[in-house]
């Protein structure tokens, strides 16, 4: 397995130039792109730029482990709104091209957005119907669409079971789960995501959660080992099957002085779950 | 869009079950502002095995009843000829998508439609806000051909019933009419139903049977 973190972690006010080297030198193989997030990789950001970014990374001896966004928050491929949801595809379209561009296999998307206005069984009509739409133009470009499990704050594909019969409505193999073990919250248990899914994870967010602590609040989300996620179980279900691939660390929760510190420390815990030390 | 209505059955007699083309699903093509409304009228059609005629409004062929779904004309000649098979005595059920709309578009619709059928729309209204829906309840209430509650889609069109039936309203205020015009009936629906046929809300489709068994 290999470790990487998102850009959008890089202190605010600091370089994309000066956050590469601290994640080198924090130790990770790779860096997540989180488009739209950071002031470097908007939807504005143009091929000749996104190829700038992509030749910095390996200046900085890293990789780009995959594209994210937290666009679809606002443009859900859910939205009953047409132009929003066009929006939301576009947004989608531009990952795929620019993992191409970034040389990675895989973007994260957050699907479905299920809110008081727009119910459950719309926002999983609409996502299937997006992301077959989509699926043919990621595999035209050799990349792997991951519907990440927001759990709590979509509101939807709430079990393992339910995510996987997403997956199967959609059949589509440039379809799959971009499984975060701390987004299960107290609705179920990271491991058994993993058994359940395995073969169709294409990438693992990885972050701690205080189960108890309520959903969504500020201080649910915690550093790897803090929290209530059983870690000795996750790490044998991926053992189990077989994943050896991206673990992408997402800390939510950041730190409020030495947050380059916080590079480091999340490295030594990914290194331990990595090395099954835990 | 994966339509769930499958397995859904609505009590349904056609009024007329041995004409061939019935039932008119009319695409207004470009003026469709809701894809997924065309959809949802075709499964909801289709699931209660009800034979009709698809067509696009260039050649729209006469027939007891027309659906247009989601629709946005403001094209004159288009909706002239929606007002020919209306006086020749169809029945058109006009689901309008101009709650989509821009407001200039809004307003080329409006006059057109005015023009036409002699309805008044009011400007859309926008039911929800980030802290949540603007009336007490999420529901359209229906009081024709049946009583029942539908949920609303997001945006909706009051209606003013000068010359016209209310057979819809949300919060008290008429969002569906019901309008002679020549022989003929229009039924206009301020908030899009066809979105909840593809997904199989119960109410909208036992709404659906009912106005296909009674138009």
């Amino acid at each position: 397995m290999r470790k990487s973190i998102g850009d959008n972690e890089i202190p605010k006010g600091w370089t994309f130039e000066q956050g590469l080297d601290l994640v080198k030198k924090a130790g990770y193989d790779g860096i997540e792109l989180w488009l739209g997030d950071v002031p470097w990789f908007q939807m504005s950001t143009t091929d000749a730029q996104v190829r700038e970014l992509r030749r910095k990374v390996e200046n900085a001896g890293l990789v780009v482990s995959n594209v994210s966004t937290g666009l679809h928050w606002r443009y859900p491929l859910s939205a009953r709104d047409p132009k929003v949801r066009e929006e939301g595809m576009r947004i989608v379209r531009r990952q795929i091209e620019t993992a191409q561009m970034l040389g990675t296999d895989a973007i994260l998307v957050v699907a479905g957005l299920v809110t008081e206005e727009v119910p459950y069984n719309e926002v999983y009509s609409r996502c299937v119907e997006a992301l077959k739409t989509l699926a043919p133009d990621a595999a035209r470009a050799g990349v792997k669409i991951g519907c990440e499990n927001c759990n709590s704050e979509q509101r939807f594909l709430m079990g393992p079971r339910e995510f996987s019969l997403f997956l199967k409505d959609i059949d589509h193999p440039s379809v799959g789960i971009h499984l975060d073990v701390g987004n299960i919250h107290e609705d179920g248990f990271a491991e058994q995501w993993i058994e359940m899914l395995g073969p169709q994870i294409t990438r693992i967010h990885v972050k701690d959660v205080m189960k108890k602590r309520g959903r969504c609040c500020d201080s649910v989300y915690t550093n790897i080992f803090l929290g209530d996620n059983n870690w000795k179980a996750i790490r044998a279900a991926m053992t189990k099957v077989k994943y050896d691939g991206w673990l992408v660390a997402e800390m939510e929760r950041r730190y409020h002085y030495a947050q380059d510190q916080q590079f480091y420390d999340t490295a030594a815990a990914l290194d331990r779950l990595i090395a099954n030390r835990v | 869009m994966v339509g769930l209505v499958g397995g859904l059955r609505w009590a349904f007699a056609p009024a007329n079950a041995g004409a061939a083309a019935a039932t008119v699903l009319a695409d207004p093509g470009s003026s469709c502002v809701l894809r997924e409304s065309v959809a949802g009228y075709e499964s909801a059609l289709s699931s209660a095995n009800v034979p009709y005629q698809r067509a696009g409004l260039q050649q729209l062929p006469c027939a007891q009843r027309i659906i247009l779904p989601a629709a946005a004309l403001a094209d004159e000649s288009k909706l002239a000829q929606v007002k020919s098979h209306l006086e020749g005595g169809a029945t058109v059920l006009f689901e309008s998508g101009a709650g989509f709309l821009s407001d200039v578009e809004f307003d080329s619709h409006r006059r057109a439609m005015n023009s036409a059928f002699g309805l008044s729309l009011h400007t859309p209204v926008r039911l929800w806000c980030p802290s949540g829906i603007v009336s007490n309840s999420p529901y359209i209430d229906y009081g024709w051909p049946i009583e029942t509650k539908v949920r609303d889609f997001s945006r909706m069109i009051p209606v003013y019933c000068g010359g016209s039936e209310a057979i819809a309203w949300f919060g008290g205020q008429p969002v569906a009419a019901r309008r002679r015009v020549g022989k003929g009936t229009l039924v206009f629906l301020g908030s899009p139903l066809g979105p909840h046929l593809l997904v199989g809300d119960r109410e909208a489709v036992e709404w659906f049977g009912a106005f296909c068994a009674a138009a």
